[in-house]
């Protein structure tokens, strides 16, 4: 073969096989993105999405066009499933927005951006008191901003201006899931991932907590348990402060503030309500002082919505002390049966999940309250 | 600029490629080395181009001192000194003059405060480079009078930023050649499969090896949790990725040239396949290895006034070898392991030749010598790497067990009745990081059998004589060693299209390669 006619072979190849992980990579959509069809066994369970939610949820929801969301953290993400049946009758086009690893302002902007570009008329927002916390004693100097590299994917920033660099940013995400080594890695995963603990985001966001399932099948729930509180033990033995000096609070609370104006503003009715955790959770907190702290937030937030004046936000508990977060961890061993309620200290089941639903639905759908306070203010 | 980048490999090398030829098939070579000139000091100025007033400064004045070592012979040495003195001070100011005044202000309590100085792009490859000219110039042995093309010599942008560092006597006989155009397409194609090789071997193979290297090296504070099996990962992690990301690199400057129908140094020839620690160094960064022989060591004196002379130079000539490549403790150290390790090498062969006793050729031999081989080398790139002298050593304990052995909880619940004996053998139980783990042992020998039983790039192209090497027959096998023989035909067209796409797929997660900097 003559070299002129080898690169042309070359510059051939190379083109069919461009196009040919674009179509791959867009019918097998791992991220998310492009909300292709799911085919059984091929591309059903997005496997490797787990590290690409921010992005998967700053542009999925808009293919849903939601009309309620679901806003907040990993808890909810896999504890409160949109197909519960009151939910489905409550709404037509349910979304979980909950996203891993994110603070209260960029859940509150993500769930801003999608409002703006939806018909959203009602959110159930979750608010975790270890959100709120700060480690250090006196204010920041600048004022509060949100990570960029959080919140760039999003068409419009918390104060409902455009975001200028979204277009490119966009166009940014759009290319790497089609052409990109990372999005073809995950294309593949996808597609020889298939099995019953595949991870997974199904079409309404919900996590089915299937790494979860995972590791408690095969090491027990007690593993779960100890890598957590491993975790949560090293993070909170470091001193967090709910005030700073002089009692002021932090910035997460001005911005719950301007979220509840904003939706009020745009006709959107929210639930607020607190999540569950598991006493594993609560007796680390009362190891390391932070119960007072715990009740001095319940009483902030509180404060904050009757300084609202608008007694259309239910408040709800599910942080108190009640029969459900109780359950004993089984010890090590292959009979080790998972907890009913809880996978480990932080993150409880759909099962305890839908408790919650039919609490806060109660009215709606006529379903008992078991677990749940409901706070006047 | 970064060969690896959307920006290099869709404008700037197809424009300045177009624009050489475009002068060339003119025969307007001085043109055509202007274009090639203007090209390189463009790549370098985009990265920072505050710097390029000291690149021209350094050619003007290496230009300069050449013109000057062949004009006035008899102010020879004074000339030479001169020159060599100034290029080192550039160095030395730019690189040396923080960790200098931090050590001395430390060890006399002097209080000295000197502000962080930027070590500009490519310093220590275009110094060398320049200082290895003036030396041949000062033998007679190369000779410059043309401006543009001392600059092309110093500054073409293939073998500018991390080298490999080339001689003048190699480069300009190569540049003049008429006789261009006749070989054109076939200098490109076989500049883009080598290309194309370098690109893989970095963004695929180093780039992944790069995440179980960072978390362990970049993070002082995890030295009391790193046990033996994370320690040992992410250092034979390191090992190969240093490994593939340079010799990548190399491969990449080698193809860009190539397609200029210009051919550079062989600087990588599998090094981790070395039997013995002089053989490593015959492998390893090959142009370097040449420049510390020619201009240091054996300038000192070499091997040629007995052998504590001989073992002091090498000790020197490696110490000054870890320096070049950073100003700091760990590098000093990296650089006196190396030199004992030579050391040692060449007594254990003057031992064998004392008893004459022959280097046995089995399989248990070469497979032991090749073990502690590598093994040194891997120890010494622990402080090659570490932030500090504290975490290399940190590393190296845990390493070696002091910190014990753990094995994620998710590969122990794997293992069966593998674990009742591991456990037994004193590992323990830690949570999380499987994945991690797994994934690291994949890579790892994804890795080693790549630079282990595959021949090299110089093997692979060998029929289209890729490199320049030193002398007719450097090493052994020249030759691929296996039936992969790269051709011009349908199915390595297909395998230079994989390669190239799977480039290509990674210019959204591009990353700069080690060696720059250095």
């Amino acid at each position: 073969m003559q070299p002129k006619t080898f690169l042309t072979h070359i510059l051939i190849t190379l083109i069919l096989l461009s196009v040919a992980v674009i179509a791959f990579n867009f019918f097998i959509d791992p991220y998310l993105l492009f909300d292709s069809k799911r085919v059984a066994s091929v591309n059903e369970k997005k496997s490797d999405i787990n590290n690409f939610i921010p992005v998967s949820k700053a542009y999925h929801p808009l293919a849903k066009r939601p009309d309620l969301l679901i806003v907040g953290n990993s808890r909810v993400e896999m504890g409160l499933n949109p197909r519960h049946p009151c939910l489905k009758r409550r709404s037509g086009r349910p979304y979980n927005l909950g996203i891993p690893g994110i603070g209260v302002g960029s859940q509150l902007t993500y769930a801003l951006n999608i409002i703006r570009q939806s018909e959203t008329n009602e959110v159930f927002l979750a608010i975790d008191f270890t959100d709120f916390l700060t480690t250090s004693k006196t204010p920041p100097d600048k004022k509060y901003s949100l990570a960029p590299a959080q919140v760039r994917h999003l068409k419009y920033r918390s104060d409902g201006s455009l975001n200028p660099t979204y277009q490119t940013q966009r166009s940014l995400d759009y290319y790497r899931a089609l052409f990109s080594l990372n999005a073809l890695a995950s294309s593949i995963t996808t597609v020889f991932d298939q099995g019953q603990w595949a991870t997974n985001r199904d079409d309404y966001g919900f996590n089915p907590a299937n790494d979860f399932k995972k590791v408690t099948a095969i090491e027990g729930p007690q593993a779960l348990f100890a890598q957590k509180l491993a975790d949560l033990e090293k993070k909170y033995s470091r001193q967090w402060y709910l005030r700073y000096q002089g009692g002021t609070l932090p910035a997460e609370f001005e911005r719950l503030r301007d979220f509840l104006v904003t939706t009020k503003e745009r006709n959107v009715r929210v639930t607020l309500f607190t999540n569950p955790l598991h006493d594993e959770f609560w007796q680390l907190m009362k190891k390391h002082d932070l119960m007072e702290t715990y009740r001095d937030w319940l009483t902030a937030i509180t404060e904050l919505l009757s300084g609202m004046d608008d007694q259309d936000i239910a408040f709800w508990d599910f942080s108190y002390d009640s029969p459900y977060i109780h359950e004993i961890v089984p010890p090590p061993g292959k009979n080790a049966k998972p907890l009913q309620w809880f996978w480990e200290p932080a993150h409880y089941r759909q099962e305890l999940g839908d408790l919650m639903l039919d609490a806060m639905l109660s009215e709606q759908c006529g379903s008992k309250i078991v677990f749940g306070n409901r706070i006047q203010y | 600029m970064l060969f690896n980048s959307f920006e290099f490999i869709f404008l700037f090398l197809p424009i300045t490629l177009t624009l050489y030829f475009f002068f060339i098939r003119l025969k307007k070579m001085e043109s055509a080395f202007c274009v090639l000139v203007l090209a390189s000091l463009f790549f370098y100025g985009y990265w920072e181009y505050r710097y390029l007033a000291l690149i021209l400064f350094s050619m003007c004045f290496n230009f300069l001192c050449g013109q000057a070592l062949s004009k006035h012979p008899s102010y020879q040495r004074s000339i030479l000194i001169v020159g060599i003195t100034i290029n080192l001070a550039l160095l030395g100011y730019f690189k040396y003059a923080n960790f200098f005044a931090v050590n001395i202000g430390a060890l006399f309590n002097l209080g000295w405060n000197l502000e962080k100085i930027f070590l500009p792009l490519a310093i220590s490859f275009f110094t060398f480079q320049q200082i290895s000219y003036l030396v041949d110039a000062s033998k007679r042995e190369t000779k410059e009078y043309n401006f543009i093309h001392y600059c092309l010599f110093v500054c073409f942008f293939p073998q500018l930023i991390a080298g490999p560092i080339v001689h003048h006597k190699e480069m300009l006989p190569q540049f003049v050649k008429v006789n261009r155009l006749t070989s054109q397409w076939e200098n490109l194609a076989v500049g883009l499969g080598i290309f194309a090789v370098g690109l893989f071997k970095k963004t695929i193979i180093a780039d992944n090896l790069s995440l179980f290297v960072q978390p362990v090296y970049d993070n002082p504070g995890i030295a009391t949790e790193l046990d033996f099996f994370m320690a040992w990962g992410s250092t034979l992690a390191y090992t190969f990725q240093l490994y593939f990301d340079f010799s990548g690199y190399s491969d990449m400057a080698i193809g860009c040239a190539r397609m200029f129908g210009i051919k550079l140094p062989v600087n990588f020839f599998s090094p981790y396949k070395a039997e013995n620690i002089v053989d490593f160094w015959r492998r390893w960064h090959i142009t370097l290895s040449r420049f510390l022989r020619d201009y240091l060591y054996i300038p000192l004196g070499g091997n040629k006034k007995g052998p504590v002379r001989r073992y002091t130079n090498l000790l020197l000539t490696m110490l000054l070898g870890g320096l070049w490549h950073g100003a700091g403790w760990s590098f000093i150290v990296w650089g006196l392991l190396h030199g004992s390790y030579l050391i040692i090498n060449h007594a254990w062969t003057k031992t064998l030749g004392i008893l004459k006793i022959t280097r046995s050729q089995s399989w248990l031999y070469r497979f032991t010598a090749w073990l502690i081989t590598f093994l040194a080398v891997v120890i010494s790139w622990v402080y090659f790497r570490a932030p500090t002298l504290e975490h290399a050593n940190s590393i190296l304990l845990a390493m070696a067990g002091f910190n014990g052995a753990s094995l994620p909880a998710g590969v122990y619940a794997r293992l069966g009745e593998l674990s009742v004996l591991l456990q037994e053998m004193g590992l323990t139980v830690k949570q999380g990081g499987g994945a991690v783990l797994a994934t690291n042992i994949i890579w790892v020998f994804v890795a080693g059998t790549v630079a282990l039983l595959m021949p090299n790039t110089a093997q692979l192209f060998h029929r289209f004589e890729p490199v320049i090497y030193e002398h007719e027959n450097s090493f052994r096998l020249q030759r691929s060693p296996s039936s992969w023989k790269w051709a011009f035909s349908r199915p390595y067209a297909v395998y230079t299209s994989i390669l190239l796409l799977c480039g290509l797929l990674s210019l959204t997660q591009v990353s700069e390669f080690l060696y720059f900097q250095f």
